[in-house]
């Protein structure tokens, strides 16, 4: 695993976490619809980044699209 | 809505979706890896709907639709919590899935365990696994099909005949071109879900609630509470977490697109489509439970929401609940019968020509579809608890998935034993309604599941090829992903 992919990981198990333990418990009875949407745009957005140095490794393969 | 409204409807989509499939036949050449992974030529966009189409079953606007209008947002946790995972595993199994598939020359996903383990019986465990699973889960999408056809036409379409139609279509776009024929098709269906969605989500905004849903939630702030119990949320997400590594119609898809850039684009594609599908499905939930409470069968929910909305908007969102079934289906009756062909057959028959397999692997798709119709129509109270463990069952491929990659002490035998011990152990539970200590059966599936596959690899040899394996992977993976 590269270090990029291991700082992911790492990512994912703060997700993981929040994830569960906010709404339920602090965001129950109020703000956990805003909160899940955030939370999920939080990661894609990070997968935008973390994938940002696959874009246009076509043109220097040679394939098609 | 009029059966020949309806029928008019169903005739116009299979109508453009036959001439996507002819166009796509014209390309069509020979082989296993061009019926089934299109020759690994696919682009960004249509990757990214087929997986999203594939992905997104006919469970979103019916069943989350239902979950969300009886136990309330719970059921968005829920959903975007597989989104998130889905993507978190993508950015790190994709690229090993793509860069063996390319240097092994793989077709299905089972096939990658038969090559890493040196054994054909991981890849021919999984794959039996597989089709036991999956039937039942493509059932489902013809009874949902079925079911709906029924409602909106108030009887006038019988449940069979329902079931019939969809199991047609689902059959001509998958025989027709393989992977081709359906990744195109997928597309289209793709296209046809976000827009009908939407189309709902603007008459939903502007005619149903002038006054704003917001408003009209007020007198319902239950539903925005988390109402789900810890073990029930872990119980279903758990299993739906790991399916993009775990279920083989979309792990499959990851063997296509074309460059690295195209699995990135499937990637954020499939990003985007999942967050507003999800959303707008859930909204609908809410919309529903506004507007009419207290229907005694929660997923009625989207039918009563139809019956309230014009004919045509009504017509076109069924057509897109009809597409979910039929890509989800189609999909999956595609894979399998390459897993079978591939997987078992070939296994049994190691000589056969590439020829006769793709033979076999055709033959099968019919009768595939013919099971799950057969299925479908016994409307027995097991598919229920059958689809209801697919996920569950198919979790149990975790252990042996992670070692393939990461565990260079994984052996066959702590594969075939993990996903045979598990497997029958969350069928069990189902079948017998156990929840020991009050939680789901995938959690003491996957825990057994895992603790099976540690200690009989580490009683076991790995096979003699192991570093050979995954330092082809990884040095792949780096040079084409990470450099």
């Amino acid at each position: 695993m590269t270090r990029r992919e291991k700082l992911w990981v790492l990512f994912s198990l703060f997700y993981g976490i929040a994830n569960v333990v906010v709404p339920f418990t602090i965001l129950k009875k109020a703000g956990s619809f805003t909160f899940w949407n955030l939370i999920t745009a939080v990661v894609l957005l990070a997968g935008v980044w973390v994938t940002s140095g696959w874009a246009g490794k076509a043109d220097h393969e040679g394939e098609g699209r | 809505m009029s059966r020949t409204l309806i029928l008019a409807g169903i005739a116009l989509w299979f109508t453009l979706g036959s001439l996507l499939s002819w166009h796509a036949r014209r390309n069509l050449g020979k082989g296993m890896i061009e019926y089934f992974l299109a020759d690994r030529k696919v682009g960004g966009f249509i990757s990214a709907m087929t997986y999203s189409a594939t992905t997104y079953s006919a469970f979103m606007m019916v069943g989350l639709v239902g979950l969300t209008y009886s136990s309330g947002i719970g059921s968005l946790g829920f959903e975007m919590t597989y989104l998130a995972a889905t993507v978190i595993l993508m950015v790190i199994f994709a690229p090993r899935y793509w860069a063996a598939g390319k240097i092994y020359q793989l077709v299905t996903p089972s096939e990658l365990l038969s090559k890493r383990y040196g054994s054909p019986s991981a890849g021919a465990v999984s794959a039996v696994l597989c089709l036991v699973m999956l039937i039942p889960y493509a059932s489902v999408q013809l009874m949902g099909t079925g079911y709906l056809l029924e409602i909106l036409s108030g009887g006038a379409i019988s449940f069979t005949a329902g079931m019939i139609i969809a199991a047609g279509v689902s059959f001509v776009f998958s025989w027709w071109a393989g992977l081709r024929s359906v990744a195109l098709t997928d597309a289209f269906q793709a296209v046809i879900m976000l827009a009908a969605s939407l189309l709902l989500l603007g008459f939903i905004a502007f005619a149903l609630f002038p006054e704003g849903l917001q408003g009209a939630l007020s007198a319902r702030r239950d539903l925005l509470e988390v109402s789900w119990s810890f073990p029930l949320f872990l119980g279903l997400t758990l299993p739906w977490a790991f399916f993009a590594v775990t279920n083989p119609q979309v792990v499959q898809r990851l063997y296509i697109p074309s460059s690295v850039g195209n699995l990135r684009k499937m990637i954020l594609g499939f990003s985007a489509f999942g967050f507003v599908y999800t959303v707008l499905c859930v909204v609908f939930g809410l919309a529903a439970a506004a507007k009419m409470p207290g229907l005694e069968k929660a997923d009625n929910a989207m039918a009563m929401l139809l019956s309230s909305v014009p004919a045509p908007l009504a017509l076109v969102v069924f057509l897109s609940i009809m597409a979910a079934a039929v890509s989800t289906m189609n999909s999956i009756i595609l894979t399998l019968s390459s897993m079978f062909g591939r997987d078992v057959v070939k296994a049994l028959l190691p000589d056969i020509s590439e020829e006769s397999e793709l033979r076999i692997c055709r033959l099968l798709i019919p009768i595939i579809t013919i099971a799950c119709f057969f299925f479908a129509r016994m409307q027995l109270g097991l598919i229920a608890v059958l689809s209801a463990m697919a996920s569950g069952g198919l979790l149990m491929q975790l252990p042996a998935t992670l070692g393939a990659f990461f565990w260079k002490k994984a052996t066959a035998a702590g594969a075939v034993s993990s996903m045979v011990v598990g497997g029958i152990a969350v069928g069990f539970m189902y079948v017998e309604g156990l929840k020991p200590l009050g939680h789901w059966p995938p959690l003491w599936g996957i825990l057994l599941s895992g603790v099976v596959f540690i200690a009989v690899s580490l009683a076991t040899k790995p096979p003699l090829d192991t570093d050979r394996f995954l330092s082809s992977v990884e040095g792949f993976v780096r040079d084409r992903f990470w450099s």
